[in-house]
């Protein structure tokens, strides 16, 4: 282990403490303003502290304005959404890497084309196909667009380039299908890739606004940003208490997740080679 | 048996055992098997593909060629065919010029400040203190994971001339500034939102990236005598040369498509210092100038292609 | 061997399916639209029959929350019928019912605020409203008028509202000032507050966007101006009575006697609470309210006056307004439903109603005379200011064009241009945007 001067660490904790409130600063004052009533805000904007902790905010969005229902809609979303990532990704990303074929160096760069492609471009043509597959409402419309992330299969094809080449090779001399040598030999290396892939799937179609809005015919298939977005709107202004609330409530799934798997995420970044 | 891989050959030499007869071939043909299970595998992705990028891109490009407006929405067919008119029409107007000015220094101040912070962070937290680590990395990555709008509302509202911001500033009897409605704050204001938003993934990468870098590396320098910075500069740097670039062009991309934090903070204002071409098509697209809009967009694409490639090959590591 | 080398075939397939496809889907996007009823809609009758089938509403902002005990009282004289809402977030209403038109998967019924409803008429997506559905007259006109094209109406009315001046009572009599009436007394009013102590006196809109250029649209009309002509052919922007209108509010920014920079998104109420701001100039009803929210209950009757915008040096009144009005998309399935539940809404009754659940004004001004809506000083200073109401251009460009207005006065304001050429450069841009016909 290099050693660390106390200088240098006290320096280092100093720079990082001071970064890290610029990081949360926001989030104290979300946190602190998700108790207070909407007469504080018009009040005095500038308060940092609520006057009294009170969780009406909380209760409203969810007794009132079914906010549990929209959650539990993000969350059917967002899982579909890691484990076709996850499942799809990998192929995606391991055929790209490992097999040989024709036409490979056309669907890469695709790849990439995908990930810069601006999206206000696209939400009405992407809807009309949606209606013209009659799925308009639904929540597989809202999981398709999102079920296979180019950025995903960018990210288990670097990963799998770090995989060495020997042990398929080796596996197929031994007379293993293609299939077999997929899910035998490569799929159980890849933990911290797929807990990148999943992290950042997640993160995606956790936020999703625009689309699941435009998809949607009815508020049984809201998500929690949209419906979030509907529950705080009062006359002429918003319900700045229930959007803070809204917005803890919306936070805590993904950062779960994150604090679980950050070492995996950073593994996983880490073993794509970055090359 | 003698089997040589090299990234673009796999030559099997004569004389071993082999299953099938293989010649030499390039990388890209491999056995039936592997080509039939490449396209299976890659088959739920490429239709993803199609359906909500491909086709949309497609359609998007075709009514940037027509006059398409609001009116017609009803009835796309029925559009004019205008070429390159539209495009032309675009670079010329000063809405759309300033706008690519504007982003142009998003990108300028966002990208370093962003990658700079990302990369200290990620210093300081792989060896540089003991204890805390989780708890900052989580801290500088929460920015992150918030959903837009609601970090927008907040970041609005803490930055209103009466908010908590300013308050704080007014205790401490420092002059409170105008950050939404003057030019100059409300881009320090975008620029710093973007930046907020950002630096955790940076940091991320950065800190994957340093992983790769031995230990020993340090230990030897140490003993040679070289010095913190030195170390920085000499070995750390270079070595973290692919995750640079990666960064680079990831953040690039993601600030010349700067859109929410202009447009939930300032809406483009004051006098459009602030509008970025993403949100300048948006606008144009609620007003109904859909084929203007779809140029725009268009444009906008083929100069974050051309941004990204550039990058690449000016930073590619040379092997 | 091959013409073309096996990568370049698969792209050049992909191509093909790609083009196939789009032509496909755009022939499928033009035949929706055929199918689906004509645009503009032809004259369709109503009867008195019950409404029955299912009626799918979009509502924008937070008026659906409390529109279901509304359903409710229409389904007791319609069984049959069975509604269902759907809560739209305001500022993406736009962008959905983009998508939706344009994929034929529209509701039955919507209500669009004033200020949207000349773009959503624009892309021919609604029906007219049947003759005889509703009579005109029972409208406040200026509300009525605003979703009105080529002399077909296309939305009725469902509530109203008009912007006053609200004062600071014990400000003004400490100053020794008077309620202003016109532009005159404004200013004496505000140089007197402004001796007095108060930092800024008036509150004018400061966000340099279209709702500035409506506030700019209110005073040139007191001064006899506007923005379009009256037939909608051409923009009037940089007309004499314009600029002096423009000259007169950014006088009072530039006296000292405004704020250039607010009061902007939350200042509102605590620039007036705390006595920065002496008056809103241009203020909604809504205001009242809000100031009894955060300062207790009574503040309001306490410390505010209420008077009608100020008129003219000509003495010509000119109030800004706003509402909204139900619409219906050409390609609802049950529009009978939809207009039904529409002229239910517009009765006087249910006028009365609503305003007791949610507090909007009524549209209809019969429904003014009800007892409920008696000895109320907001709604009197409302129902004053509607009757001199301005409508915005009708044209699909206003928001457009109205945001090229608020950033030139923001150019005078702070970039030191004058109001002529400021209102000048609006004008050249707006005839390069144009009318959108």
């Amino acid at each position: 282990m290099k050693t660390l001067s106390p200088t240098r660490q006290a320096f280092n904790y100093t720079a990082l403490a001071v970064i890290t409130v610029f990081m949360l600063l926001p989030f104290v004052w979300v946190f602190f303003g998700s108790f207070k009533t909407q007469g504080e805000f018009l009040a005095n904007p500038g308060a940092w502290f609520p006057e009294t902790f009170q969780i009406d905010n909380y209760i409203q969005l969810f007794r009132d304005r079914g906010f549990g229902d929209y959650m539990m809609n993000s969350f059917i979303v967002s899982s579909v959404a890691i484990a076709g990532n996850v499942v799809f990704s990998a192929m995606a990303g391991y055929a790209l890497a490992k097999l040989r074929f024709r036409g490979k160096n056309v669907v890469f760069p695709l790849v990439i084309a995908s990930m810069i492609v601006p999206y206000v471009a696209l939400f009405v043509p992407q809807f009309v196909i949606v209606v013209q597959m009659g799925l308009v409402d639904s929540l597989i419309a809202i999981i398709l667009p999102v079920l296979t992330l180019p950025l995903c299969v960018f990210i288990m094809r670097q990963f799998a380039h770090g995989v060495p080449y020997e042990l398929m090779e080796a596996a197929r001399l031994d007379g293993a299908g293609e299939a077999r040598i997929f899910f035998r030999v490569f799929l159980p290396l890849t933990g911290p890739g797929l807990a990148t892939v999943a992290i950042l799937s997640f993160l995606t179609s956790w936020n999703n606004f625009l689309w699941p809005l435009v998809v949607a015919q009815s508020q049984d298939t809201y998500t929690a940003p949209v419906g979030l977005s509907v529950a705080s709107q009062a006359s002429n202004s918003i319900s700045f208490g229930l959007l803070l609330a809204g917005a803890m409530v919306v936070l805590l799934p993904i950062l779960i997740l994150f604090l679980f798997l950050q070492k995996y995420f950073i593994q996983g970044v880490a073993a794509t080679g970055l090359k | 048996m003698t089997t040589t891989t090299s990234a673009t050959r796999t030559v099997v030499t004569p004389g071993a055992p082999a299953r099938r007869p293989r010649g030499v071939r390039k990388a890209h043909e491999g056995s039936r098997a592997e080509a039939t299970t490449a396209w299976l595998f890659l088959a739920p992705f490429l239709l993803i593909f199609l359906l909500f990028t491909g086709i949309p891109a497609v359609l998007a490009i075709g009514a940037s060629l027509t006059d398409m407006s609001a009116r017609d929405i009803r009835d796309p067919l029925n559009v004019n065919f205008t070429g390159f008119d539209g495009f032309a029409a675009i670079i010329g107007n000063p809405g759309f010029q300033s706008a690519f000015l504007n982003t142009v220094l998003f990108v300028v101040l966002c990208v370093p400040i962003s990658m700079g912070l990302g990369l200290a962070l990620a210093l300081m937290l792989n060896n540089g203190i003991r204890r805390l680590k989780t708890f900052f990395r989580a801290a500088a990555y929460i920015p992150v994971i918030t959903n837009i709008v609601a970090a927008a509302v907040i970041w609005q509202y803490a930055f209103s001339i009466t908010g908590p911001v300013n308050s704080v500033l007014g205790s401490l009897g420092l002059p409170e500034p105008n950050w939404l409605g003057e030019s100059g704050w409300a881009i320090t204001t975008v620029v710093a939102m973007g930046v907020w938003r950002t630096t955790g993934t940076c940091m991320i990468l950065f800190l994957a990236g340093l992983q790769a870098v031995p230990e020993e590396i340090y230990e030897a320098a140490a003993t040679d005598g070289a010095g913190p910075w030195r170390r920085l500069w000499s070995i750390t740097l270079p070595l973290l040369r692919p995750t640079t670039l990666l960064v680079t062009v990831l953040q690039t991309v993601s600030f010349l498509n700067i859109f929410e934090e202009p447009y939930l903070l300032t809406k483009g204002g004051p006098l459009g210092s602030t509008k970025s071409i993403a949100l300048w098509v948006y606008e144009q697209f609620g007003f109904g100038n859909v084929s203007a809009s779809m140029a725009g967009s268009v444009l906008l694409l083929v100069l974050v292609g051309v941004v990204a490639i550039v990058q690449f090959r000016i930073l590619r590591p040379k092997h | 061997m091959y013409p073309l080398s096996p990568s370049r075939r698969r792209a050049t397939m992909l191509g093909i399916a790609l083009l196939t496809s789009s032509a496909l889907l755009l022939t499928g996007c033009g035949r929706a639209a055929d199918d689906g009823g004509s645009a503009g809609g032809d004259a369709m009758t109503v009867d008195d029959k019950p409404a029955t089938g299912t009626i799918e509403i979009w509502t924008q902002g937070a008026d659906g929350a409390e529109l279901p005990q509304m359903f409710e009282e229409f389904q007791k004289d319609n069984p049959d019928v069975e509604i269902n809402m759907t809560q739209v977030p305001e500022a993406e209403f736009a962008s959905k019912m983009t998508a939706a038109i344009t994929a034929g998967t529209v509701p039955d019924l919507i209500y669009a605020f004033t200020e949207t409803q000349a773009s959503l008429i624009a892309t021919g997506g609604f029906d007219a409203v049947p003759e005889k559905l509703v009579d005109p007259d029972d409208f406040f006109e200026v509300i009525w008028d605003n979703s009105v094209y080529d002399d077909v109406a296309y939305g009725v009315p469902w509530y109203a509202y008009a912007n006053m001046q609200i004062i600071r009572t014990d400000l003004a009599e400490k100053a020794g000032a008077e309620v202003p009436t016109d532009w005159d007394s404004l200013r004496t009013f505000a140089e007197k507050l402004k001796d007095a102590g108060t930092e800024y006196p008036l509150a004018l809109d400061s966000s340099y966007d279209a709702y500035t250029a409506r506030q700019l649209l209110a005073f040139s009309v007191q001064n006899g101006g506007g923005f379009i002509s009256d037939d909608l052919s051409t923009w009037t922007i940089n007309s004499e009575e314009n600029v002096e209108a423009l000259e007169f509010l950014s006088g009072l920014k530039a006296d000292g006697l405004a704020s250039s920079d607010g009061p902007a998104f939350l200042d509102t109420v605590p620039w007036t609470s705390s006595g920065k701001n002496a008056e809103i100039v241009d203020g909604g009803p809504w205001f009242i309210s809000w100031f009894d929210d955060a300062n207790g209950a009574g503040w309001s009757d306490e410390h505010l006056t209420l008077a009608p915008m100020p008129t003219g040096p000509d003495g010509d009144a000119a109030t800004t307004v706003g509402g909204g009005s139900w619409m219906v998309p050409s390609d609802s399935e049950n529009k009978d439903g939809a207009w039904k539940f529409a002229r239910f809404m517009s009765e006087p009754s249910s006028q009365v109603k609503w305003f007791e659940i949610f507090k909007n004004m009524p549209a209809v001004k019969a429904a003014w005379e009800d007892p409920a809506l008696a000895d109320n000083r907001v709604l009197e200073t409302v129902e004053k200011g509607l009757e001199s109401g301005v409508n915005l251009p009708k044209v699909s460009t206003w928001t457009q064009v109205g945001t090229v207005i608020g950033e030139q006065m923001e150019k005078v304001v702070r970039g030191g241009v004058s109001a002529q050429d400021a209102l000048d450069a609006a004008q050249a841009q707006a005839e390069s945007i144009g009318m959108g016909n």
